[in-house]
């Protein structure tokens, strides 16, 4: 009896060790072009094609990150991106949540169709809205501003922000607001007072989705400003690629910088995050 | 303190009818408990009263006051909910103070009120603890601590019980009971537990289908059932209920006749609906005062301190309650004495009590 | 006698405005967000397919009205069907790529293994997802290039004999494209697929073992039947969003060379912001929207149960 429960512990643990060496083989695959990027950003240009390529660099070399740093349309570029994040993020997440109260919380008529109208906005191509856009905006004298890019964000970020703080909010029972009502509470004294608190997961990782979206977001960016100072870092990176004789250590620290904010923020509340995504099944 | 006077009370959830004019009249200090099936409509009366559904017709009237379009908070209501809906993020403490912190009272009368009601609730050490790491029955205090800190006028209570294991409930049950006594508050009270209606209430409003059936105290409505669903609703095990024809001196129950003097209220020959509860058919052994009737023994629960009998007559079954002590074996022939004049009698088609 | 009707009367009101406020609570929750996507949503799809009626819209102050003269001119050129080829290959063969490799990795990461390990596996294979398209493009550029480390790789290999040019040769650059697409999309159906294959009660695993169901049994009878909900749902989004994919295409291949990666999007933008023929651009944009509107009520009618 011993001997076969020892068998199938020996047989478990194979399989467990054969399944992290896949998991491990997979890792290393996909995550390549990332590490790569990185090891490219800490080596002179010179070395970027050099056969046999070398993963680590062979002496220590700052200079592509150095060069980003100390140049202003650089700094600026992420300063733009850190504004321009911030302001849709919580212009999002305000809005998104005071209609994923109503939707949440009301029965009401018309709110089916409402629904189904924020989620169907996500499915309406960018590319459509984009001339049209790019028309209003410049009637609205927005062109080239930050307002003019905030605005046309809120067009994708907030359908998100809704239906995540949706889901969320469905989550929490009923009884707290009734038992808020009670002790007297408004309708806005129950979301702030009571619901927000116990949704503040929720709150974060939409805050953190939909900063992600902005702070990588392209097409707009590049169709509805035109001057320098008013360039994303996505823009600025692809501006890069435009310059005569690619300078790829600063290229790739400019893309390693770029990506550090959403890869950091997405990374610490991951698990949230996730869990929002799959509440009102959201893009990639 | 001050009496509820509920009058002809409707509500319809879009074209259905729900609650098809309730009228109940709560004095002052009065535990009064709404007990029925799920789906009656006593949550919903609950609800109402507490401003949370709004009302379709009919009037609440709390004290001298009519509440039907005032808020919940105007109201002078407290609430306990079934699943507590202590908010999370918030401590004891701060779950207990909220109403009074929204009504701007002055910081150290809210201090000394909640440590108030805490002591009298024994949960002063747990006031800086946050709900998630309570046990159920210390949530069921919190709860009810909230409730009290706001000193209502009504205390209304759904259903608190329910999440509770037997034991806790049992207990928790004591402590309403005794709190009740102390603070004297007029209290509506809702479960689907008729034990705890029977051992809780002042006044048992018995519901079925948004419709009153009884009303009265637990003694009334226990051995004064004016209808079937009331009698077979309280009471447990449930009366025996069974189809029968009266005689001239006594009924019939398919092939079993039971004589007895009958009042004379039941008509000869007439379809009735006969009930006897458990307590009242005893072993012949136990006691002999009424009609003994003979039958043969299929099951025995057991519950302690006495067991019941199923027994079967010919076709029909009964459930008897037996001293413990009493061994009775299984498919053996026992007499059993039917104490009649503890006999129900109701209209089949009705439901109603003929008395 | 009159000023109790009037104090009636005013009861009466108070009622009235009482219910008004108390009905319009929801909408005015709902009001800011409406107001914005409806505005910035409803006037430009107007206004785009009104600027597909006109001709040289936008660029001009009084654009003249020709009516369906673009239509027939965007769909007897063909540019546009060669665009239309491609943006079906590009989109079939990425969400196709995203399904097989998105649905490989969530079972692999969804075996026995120790939760903490499953988190950090998760983490590091969801990376592709998070870059911006622009630091996805400027990578694979490098990887790809004729003397990147792709093509050093698969010359040590012996697969390849002398360097390809993976993004600049004609026949080769789709299926760079779609390699590129495919790593950068896969996390978005295998977290998709995680979280469905985690939602799976196991009891019914446990149910299926005890009525004697092996590995395979138990994929195709439990795991199979609880997914296809969250399946159909989400590769329905894939399709839509990959329909209309413009800045990874736009950055890796811009639509090259020659044209042979031009999908409809990389034509839209071409059109609007390289010739500034917006008209043309616009119907473009606006048969992008059809095709998607099409997909969209798919997807919607197997929402709808959810919502």
């Amino acid at each position: 009896m011993k001997y076969t429960t020892s068998k199938e512990d020996h047989q478990k643990l194979t399989n467990q060790i054969v399944i992290y060496c896949v998991l491990c083989v997979c890792v290393i695959i996909f995550a390549f072009p990332l590490i790569w990027m990185l090891s490219v950003s800490l080596k002179p240009t010179v070395e970027t094609f050099s056969l046999p390529p070398k993963l680590i660099p062979s002496s220590l070399y700052l200079d592509g990150y150095l060069k980003i740093f100390n140049n202003d349309q650089y700094t600026r570029f992420l300063l733009n991106s850190y504004l321009l994040g911030l302001a849709v993020t919580g212009l999002s997440v305000l809005i998104g949540t005071l209609a994923a109260y109503g939707f949440s919380r009301y029965r009401f008529f018309g709110d089916r169709a409402a629904k189904l109208f924020v989620i169907t906005t996500q499915m309406v191509p960018t590319i459509t809205l984009l001339i049209p856009l790019f028309g209003v905006i410049v009637w609205l004298k927005l062109y080239d501003t930050m307002w003019g890019l905030i605005l046309t964000y809120l067009t994708f970020s907030l359908p998100y922000a809704v239906i995540m703080m949706n889901g969320y909010l469905d989550t929490i029972p009923k009884d707290f607001d009734e038992a808020a009502t009670i002790d007297g509470c408004t309708p806005l004294g129950v979301l702030f007072k009571v619901l927000l608190p116990v949704a503040a997961p929720g709150i974060i990782s939409t805050a953190i989705y939909t900063f992600l979206l902005a702070w990588n977001e392209f097409l707009f960016a590049l169709a509805l400003t035109r001057s320098i100072e008013m360039r994303t870092v996505p823009v600025g990176i692809s501006m890069m690629v435009g310059e005569f004789g690619l300078k790829w250590d600063e290229m790739m620290a400019f893309s390693v910088i770029g990506s550090l904010p959403v890869l950091i923020l997405f990374m610490s509340v991951q698990r949230f995050v996730i869990s929002g995504l799959s509440a009102g099944g959201v893009k990639g | 303190m001050s009496k509820i006077d509920i009058k002809n009370l409707v509500k319809y959830f879009g074209p259905q009818k729900i609650l098809h004019g309730i009228d109940i009249s709560i004095s002052k200090g009065e535990f009064c408990v709404l007990v029925g099936p799920s789906g009656c409509g006593k949550s919903t009366t609950l609800r109402m009263v507490a401003g949370l559904e709004t009302i379709s017709g009919g009037e609440i009237v709390i004290g001298d006051r009519v509440v039907n379009g005032l808020k919940p908070r105007e109201r002078g209501i407290a609430m306990v909910f079934q699943n507590y809906a202590l908010y999370p993020a918030k401590t004891v403490f701060n779950n207990m103070a909220f109403s009074l912190q929204l009504s701007r009272i002055n910081k150290n009368i809210i201090d000394k009120k909640v440590r108030e009601v805490a002591k009298i609730l024994d949960i002063t050490d747990l006031l800086d603890r946050k709900p998630a790491t309570l046990s159920g029955g210390q949530r069921q205090r919190v709860a009810m601590g909230r409730a009290i800190v706001r000193d209502p006028e009504v205390f209304l209570f759904d259903e608190p019980l329910s999440n509770l294991d037997a034991q806790l409930r049992g207990q928790m049950r004591a402590e309403i009971k005794l709190l009740h006594q102390r603070l004297k508050n007029t209290v509506i009270y809702v479960t689907h537990d008729q034990v705890e209606a029977m051992t809780l209430a002042d006044k048992i409003v018995i519901m079925k289908d948004g419709k009153i059936e009884q009303q009265g105290t637990p003694d009334d409505v226990f051995h004064n059932p004016q209808t079937l669903f009331v009698a077979s609703f309280m009471g447990s095990p449930p009366m025996n209920l069974i189809n029968a024809k009266t005689l001239k001196n006594g009924i019939k129950i398919k092939n079993l006749e039971i004589n007895f003097k009958k009042s004379s209220n039941l008509k000869i020959d007439k379809n009735v609906i006969f009930g006897i509860r458990a307590d009242d058919i005893r072993l012949s052994d136990e006691d002999n005062s009424g009609i003994p009737v003979k039958g043969f023994v299929n099951l025995v629960e057991q519950l302690g301190t006495e067991n019941l009998a199923h027994f079967n007559v010919g076709e029909n079954n009964f459930i008897a309650k037996t001293n413990a002590r009493a061994k009775l074996n299984l498919n053996k022939e026992y007499s059993f004495n039917f104490n009649m004049k503890h006999a129900y009698f109701f209209e089949p088609e009705t439901g109603i009590r003929i008395s | 006698m009159r000023s109790a009707l009037i104090a009636d009367l005013n009861k009466d009101m108070q009622k009235i405005l009482n219910n008004i406020s108390n009905e319009s609570i929801p909408y005015l929750f709902l009001l800011p967000c409406l107001l914005i996507l409806g505005s910035l949503l409803s006037v430009p799809l107007y206004k785009v397919v009104e600027y597909s009626l006109y001709d040289n819209v936008i660029v001009q102050k009084n654009p003249s009205f020709v009516g369906l003269e673009n239509y027939k001119e965007i769909l007897g050129d063909i540019a546009f069907w060669k665009a239309t080829l491609n943006t079906i290959i590009f989109t079939v063969g990425s969400v196709i790529g995203h399904l097989i490799i998105g649905t490989s990795l969530a079972l692999l990461v969804n075996t026995d293994i120790n939760p903490k390990a499953r988190t950090l596996f998760r983490s590091l294979l969801i990376l592709p997802w998070i870059f911006t398209a622009v630091v996805v493009a400027v990578n694979w550029q490098l990887l790809l290039n004729p003397f990147g480390i792709i093509n050093y790789g698969l010359d040590k290999l012996g697969i390849i004999n002398e360097p390809l040019d993976w993004l600049g040769d004609p026949s080769l650059a789709m299926w760079s494209l779609l390699l590129i697409s495919t790593w950068r999309g896969y996390p978005f159906i295998m977290v998709s697929f995680l979280s469905g294959l985690q939602s799976i009660p196991k009891e019914l695993y446990e149910a299926a073992e005890i009525d004697g169901a092996g590995f395979f049994g138990k994929f195709w009878h439990v795991t199979i039947p609880q997914l296809k909900p969250v399946i159909y749902g989400v590769a329905l989004l894939d399709l839509i969003w990959t329909f209309q994919l413009f800045p990874l295409v736009w950055l890796t291949t811009g639509g090259g060379p020659g044209r042979s990666t031009e999908v409809l999007s990389t034509m839209t933008f071409r059109y609007a912001f390289v010739n500034f023929e917006f008209s043309q651009a616009s119907t473009v944009a606006v048969s992008i929207l059809i095709i998607s509107a099409a997909f969209t009520i798919f997807y919607l009618r197997n929402e709808k149960s959810r919502i």
